[in-house]
C-alpha cells in the first residue's frame, strides 16, 4: 500500500455489479446531504443551535469539538435516532433523492438506514451483540435490507470481511465478537456498515478505543472503502491532527453552535476562530514545547443566552460577544461565526 | 509558577440525600402516596392508645360479629365482640416492630457474615459461603418455624427467628458488594499509601457496602412483615389474644363465609402496608442505584 | 538527595501461567505468558521517563512491578537499591511516602463516599504530615497548587468532572510530598483542552518540585511533551530507549518509526499502517518479536533475538537492522 494521497484518490473505481456497485452520479449535482438550521431543545437547554453544513458526494467531512459540543447528537439525528416527535428537533436534513428526512417516520427510516446511511460506532465491542456470531450479525442486514438468500448472503459476507482486511474470513463467520481483538471488531463493524452499500457513512470516533497503529489501519480502511464505493463519510472526531489527515471539510462545533467550517486545508491550517485555534493549540506533536490550554469551563446551553457560547472562555472576547450571537458568514475561503476573528 | 486556571465549574453543591428523596417524591407520585401510607401506619402504630377507638382486648357483649359501619364500631367486631379497627391499629405495632426489628437483625448479621466472607478468602470464605448457602437453601418461613420451635413463642422470639432467617440473603448481597468494592482502584491506592488493612476496611470498604445494604433493608421490611404474619397465621408466632394481623386472619378464617370482615380488615391492612412498603423500597433503590436510575 | 537511581529494574521478568486452549477438562496444559521479558530500566532523581507502548506491550505490568503490587518471576526490581518485593518496616514506610501513583481511572481511584477534603487529606493524615488545625489549610494549598478552587473541598466525586478528578488525584499524590510520581495513562479519555491543562500542570509540577516522573502512555506526543527520556516497549521488551528528542527525531527501531508514522500529524498523508496486530504473548516464536510485522525483517531476525544494546551513551535499541539516522 502506498501513502494515501487525498487529492488523487477521489477518482473512484467502479465496482462490479456482483459487489453491488452503484452507478456513478453525475458530477456537480445536488450535495448528498444538506443540514440547515438544525436545532435541538431539551427543556430549557438548546443542545444544537442552528447547525448548518452540507456534504458533497464522495467527500469526507469532520465534525470536530470537545465532548458536549453536540457532535454525536448530530450523528444521531443524521441516522434518524433523534426525530422530531420525540425531541424538540427542528430544521431540515435533506438527503439527496429523499428530500427532508428530519420529519420522516420510523418506517421510512427503516428503509434509509443501511441502504442510504450507516453508522460505525465508537465502541465496537459494545455495538456488536455478544450473543450472536459475526456471521449472523453481518448476514442479517444483507438478508433483510438487500433481500439476499442464505447462501448468497454468506458469499457476500465473506467478501465484505475480506475487503475490510479480515484474513481467514469463512472461519471468522462463526466466531463471536469476544474472540476478536478490538481492531478486528471495528473491522467487522465497518463491514456491517458497508454491507448494504450506503452512500453516507457516519463514523463516531471510530478509533478512539484503539491503539495508534490500529487507528491508522482503520482510518485508512474507512477512507479506501468509502472512496471505492464513491460514498461519503462523516467523521466525528476530537483530534484535529487526525481530522486534517482524513477530512476534506470540517465543521468545528462549540456548545452546539457551528463556529467555523470549511475545507480542512484552510480551516485547520490557519484557523480564524479563537476556539479552533485553541483546539489546535492543544494538539501535541513531537516538537511541541509549549501548550496553551484553554481555561476550564463548559459551554452554557441556556436557550436564552443571546451571545456566542465561547465568549466566557475566549481571550479575544469583546463586550458584543456575550450580547449578540455572531452570524456564520463566508470569510476567506471558509464560514466563520466570530465578532473578533484572528487575523 | 505558571498560571494554572482555577476550575470553578459545577458551583452547585451536591444535593443531600433527603433533598434527593424529596425530589423523588415529586417526580414519582406512587412513591409519594406509598410514603404517606407507610408514615400513617407508623404514626398510628406509635400513638395507638390515642388513635384507637377502644382498647384492643375489650369485648363489646352487645355487638358480636357486627359488620363494618355499625355504630361505635366503624370496621365491625370479631367473634368475641372486639373492635376490629382497634385491633388492626394495635396489630400494626406488632407488624412494624417485627418487620423493622427482624430486618435490623438480618442486616447486621448479614453485614458481619458478608464482610467476613468477602474479605477472608480461602477456606474461611468457603466455609462461610457454605453456611450462607445452607441458610438460603430453606425458605425463610420454614427457617423461622424451625427457630420458633427451638426458642418458643413470643414477639421477641419471632423477631429473632425472622431476623436470623434473613441473614442468608443479606450476607450474600453484602459479600457481592465487598468483592466489587475490594477490586476498586481506591482500595489498591490506599494499600499503596501504606494504610493498614483494618483502616482500609473501615474507611473505604464499609461505607461503600453499608449504603446498598440500607437500600436492601428497605426492600426487605415488607418481606419480614409477611413472614411474621405467616407465622402467626400458622399459630406458631405470636400467642393469642395479642392483636396480630396474622392471628386475626387465622381467627376470622372460620367465619369467612358469613362474616368476611373479620379476616378481611386485617388482611386488607396487611396488603396495603406490604404494597406501600414495596413501592417505597423500590423507589429508594431506584433512586440510589445508578444502574436503574433514569437519565436526566 | 543522592543521585543514585530511585528505581532500578534488572532484567525483570514477569510470566503468568495460563490455561492452554483446547486442553481437556482434566488435564489442563499450562502455557507461559511473558508479560515482561528482561526489562532493564532506571529512573534517577528529578528525571522524567516515558514508557510508551500499545496495549499488550507489558507497560501496565511494569507499573505494577514498580509499585510492588506484583512481584517479578525473575530479575530484580529495586527501589533505592532495595528489593521492592521485600521492603519492610522503615523502608516500606519510606516507599509508601516517596512513591505516589496516579491512576488511569481517576474516578475509580477516589472513594466515592469521601469528600474532596478527606480524599486529599488521607495521605496527610496517614503519614502524619500535618496537625488537625492546619489540615484544611494544607488541603486548600494543595488544591490551588493543582488549579482547583478550595471551595470545592466539601464536594464528592460524583459531582466532579473528569478534569477536576484528575486534578484531585494529582493533589492527593502530591500530599505525601513524594519524590516520584508514577502515572498510568493519566491523561487518556479527556478532552484535548482538558488534557492540555493536565499535561501542562504535570510538567510544571515536575520541573518546579524536582520530582521524578514515570509516565506510562500510548501517545508519543504526550511522551515527547512530558518526558526527557523514553522507553518504547513491544511485547514485554524494551525495543528502544534514550533521550526523547533523539529517539523521536531519528528512531532506530522500525517499531518506533511505525509508531511515529501512525501518530496523527497535521496534513501529513496517512502513511502505510503497520500490517497486522500485536501477536499473542503466549509461546512466542524464536527471534525478534517484531519480525512478523516488520518491513525490514530478514532471515537473522527470525533466528535469534536482538538484545537491547547501547549505540551511544544516551541511546539503546534492540534491532539487527536499525534504520540509519
Amino acid at each position: 500500500m502506498k501513502p494515501l494521497d487525498l487529492g488523487t484518490a477521489r477518482a473512484s473505481t467502479t465496482l462490479p455489479a456482483a459487489l453491488g456497485g452503484r452507478i456513478e452520479p453525475a458530477a456537480g449535482t445536488e450535495p448528498l446531504l444538506k443540514v440547515e438550521g438544525l436545532s435541538l431543545t431539551r427543556g430549557e437547554s438548546l443542545i444544537l443551535d442552528e447547525v448548518a453544513f452540507s456534504l458533497r458526494r464522495g467527500a469526507t467531512l469532520g465534525l470536530l469539538g470537545e465532548s458536549g459540543a453536540g457532535k454525536s447528537t448530530i450523528a444521531l439525528a443524521l441516522i434518524g435516532l433523534l426525530r422530531k416527535p420525540e425531541v424538540g428537533l427542528s430544521g431540515t436534513i435533506t438527503l439527496d433523492g429523499e428530500g427532508d428526512v428530519v420529519d420522516a417516520p420510523e418506517k421510512a427510516w427503516l428503509k434509509l438506514r443501511g441502504r442510504r446511511v450507516a453508522m460505525i460506532f465508537q465502541d465496537a465491542s459494545a455495538a456488536l451483540n455478544p450473543c450472536f456470531t459475526i456471521g449472523r450479525q453481518i448476514m442479517t442486514p444483507l438478508r433483510r435490507v438487500l433481500g439476499l438468500g442464505r447462501s448468497a448472503a454468506r458469499v457476500r459476507a465473506i467478501e465484505l470481511l475480506e475487503s475490510v482486511g479480515l484474513n481467514d474470513a469463512p472461519s471468522r463467520l462463526s466466531a463471536y465478537p469476544h474472540q476478536l481483538s478490538g481492531g478486528m471488531q471495528q473491522r467487522v463493524m465497518i463491514a456491517i456498515a458497508l454491507s448494504s452499500n450506503p452512500d453516507l457513512l457516519l463514523a463516531d470516533e471510530p478509533t478512539s478505543a484503539l491503539d495508534v497503529t490500529i487507528q491508522a489501519q482503520i482510518i485508512r480502511l474507512i477512507l479506501e472503502e468509502t472512496r471505492r464505493r464513491s460514498a461519503s463519510c462523516i467523521f466525528v472526531l476530537h483530534d484535529l491532527a487526525l481530522a486534517s489527515q482524513c477530512c476534506d471539510d470540517v465543521v468545528v462545533l462549540y456548545g452546539g453552535q457551528v463556529v467555523e467550517t470549511g475545507p480542512s486545508r484552510i480551516v485547520l491550517d490557519a484557523p480564524m476562530h479563537p476556539y479552533t485555534q485553541a483546539l489546535k493549540g492543544c494538539v501535541l506533536e513531537f516538537d511541541t514545547e509549549e501548550l496553551e490550554p484553554l481555561p476550564s469551563g463548559a459551554p452554557s446551553f441556556a436557550s436564552k443566552s443571546p451571545g456566542c457560547r465561547f465568549a466566557d472562555r475566549c481571550a479575544r472576547a469583546l463586550d458584543k460577544c456575550a450580547a449578540t450571537k455572531p452570524p456564520l458568514v463566508a470569510t476567506r475561503g471558509r464560514k466563520l461565526a466570530c465578532w473578533n476573528p484572528l487575523p | 509558577m505558571v498560571d494554572i486556571p482555577v476550575d470553578t465549574r459545577l458551583a452547585a453543591r451536591r444535593p443531600t440525600r433527603l433533598e434527593g428523596l424529596r425530589a423523588l417524591a415529586r417526580s414519582n407520585i406512587y412513591f409519594a402516596i406509598a410514603s404517606i401510607v407507610v408514615a400513617l401506619f407508623i404514626l398510628s402504630a406509635t400513638f395507638a392508645p390515642l388513635v384507637s377507638p377502644h382498647p384492643p382486648l375489650d369485648q363489646d357483649m352487645a355487638a358480636f360479629m357486627s359488620p363494618p359501619l355499625t355504630e361505635n364500631h366503624m370496621l365491625g367486631t370479631d367473634s368475641f365482640g372486639r373492635d376490629l379497627l382497634a385491633r388492626t391499629i394495635y396489630g400494626a405495632r406488632y407488624a412494624l416492630a417485627i418487620g423493622f426489628g427482624a430486618v435490623l437483625i438480618g442486616a447486621l448479621g448479614g453485614l458481619i457474615v458478608g464482610v467476613a466472607a468477602g474479605l477472608s478468602g480461602g477456606v474461611t470464605e468457603w466455609a462461610l459461603m457454605r453456611f450462607i448457602d445452607a441458610l438460603l437453601a430453606l425458605p425463610s418461613l420454614i427457617m423461622a418455624i424451625a427457630f420458633i420451635s427451638i426458642l418458643g413463642q413470643g414477639v421477641d422470639k419471632v423477631i429473632l427467628a425472622v431476623g436470623v432467617a434473613l441473614i442468608g440473603p443479606f450476607s450474600r448481597t453484602v459479600r457481592a458488594d465487598v468483592l466489587q468494592v475490594k477490586a476498586q482502584a481506591f482500595v489498591e491506592a490506599a494499600g499503596l499509601m501504606g494504610v493498614k488493612r483494618l483502616a482500609i476496611i473501615w474507611r473505604h470498604i464499609l461505607p461503600n457496602v453499608i449504603f446498598p445494604l440500607a437500600v436492601q433493608a428497605t426492600i426487605r421490611v415488607s418481606y419480614a412483615v409477611l413472614v411474621s404474619s405467616g407465622l402467626s397465621f400458622l399459630g406458631i408466632g405470636v400467642a393469642p389474644p395479642t392483636p396480630d394481623w396474622g392471628l386475626m386472619i387465622a381467627e376470622g378464617r372460620s367465619f369467612v363465609s358469613f362474616a368476611p370482615w373479620i379476616a378481611g380488615v386485617p388482611g386488607t391492612a396487611l396488603a396495603i402496608l406490604l404494597i406501600a412498603l414495596s413501592i417505597v423500597g423500590d423507589g429508594v433503590r431506584e433512586h440510589f442505584d445508578p444502574k436503574l436510575r433514569k437519565q436526566g | 538527595m543522592s543521585t543514585a537511581p530511585i528505581f532500578r529494574l534488572l532484567d525483570v521478568q514477569k510470566a503468568y501461567d495460563v490455561d492452554a486452549k483446547g486442553g481437556s477438562l482434566f488435564s489442563r496444559a499450562k502455557r507461559r505468558l511473558r508479560a515482561l521479558d528482561g526489562v532493564r530500566l532506571s529512573l534517577a532523581p528529578g528525571e522524567s521517563l516515558a514508557i510508551v507502548g500499545e496495549s499488550g506491550s507489558g507497560k501496565t505490568t511494569l507499573l505494577r512491578v514498580l509499585l510492588g503490587l506484583t512481584h517479578p518471576t525473575d530479575g530484580r526490581a529495586l527501589f533505592r537499591e532495595k528489593d521492592i518485593a521485600s521492603l519492610d518496616g522503615v523502608d516500606r514506610d519510606r516507599f509508601c511516602r516517596e512513591v505516589a501513583a496516579i491512576y488511569q481511572d481517576a474516578r475509580g481511584s477516589l472513594n466515592p463516599r469521601m469528600s474532596v477534603l478527606d480524599l486529599i487529606a488521607e495521605p496527610l493524615d496517614h503519614h502524619k504530615l500535618c496537625t488537625n488545625s492546619d489540615r484544611s489549610d494544607r488541603v486548600a494549598a494543595l488544591m490551588s497548587r493543582v488549579g482547583l478552587s478550595p471551595a470545592m473541598m466539601s464536594r464528592y466525586v460524583s459531582a466532579l468532572s473528569g478534569g477536576q478528578l484528575r486534578r484531585i488525584a494529582i493533589a492527593r499524590a502530591l500530599a505525601s510530598e513524594p519524590s516520584v510520581l508514577v502515572a498510568d495513562e493519566a491523561v487518556s479519555g479527556l478532552d484535548v483542552s482538558t488534557q492540555a491543562q493536565i499535561l501542562k500542570l504535570l510538567r510544571d509540577l515536575q520541573r518546579e518540585m524536582g520530582l521524578s516522573l514515570l509516565f506510562i502512555t500510548h501517545d508519543l506526543g504526550v511522551a515527547a511533551y512530558l518526558c526527557d527520556r523514553i522507553a518504547v516497549m513491544y511485547l514485554g521488551r524494551v525495543v528502544e530507549a534514550g533521550l526523547t528528542r533523539e529517539v523521536l527525531k531519528a528512531p532506530a527501531h522500525p517499531y518506533t518509526r511505525a509508531l511515529l508514522n501512525a501518530s496523527p500529524r497535521f496534513f501529513a498523508p496517512i502513511s502505510d499502517p503497520l500490517p497486522g496486530e500485536v501477536p499473542s504473548p503466549i509461546d512466542l516464536p524464536p527471534g525478534c518479536r517484531f519480525a512478523g510485522r516488520c518491513v525490514r525483517a530478514q532471515d537473522d531476525c527470525q533466528k535469534s533475538e536482538p538484545a537491547l544494546t547501547p549505540a551511544s551513551p544516551t541511546r539503546m535499541f534492540a534491532c539487527f537492522h536499525p534504520l540509519a539516522s
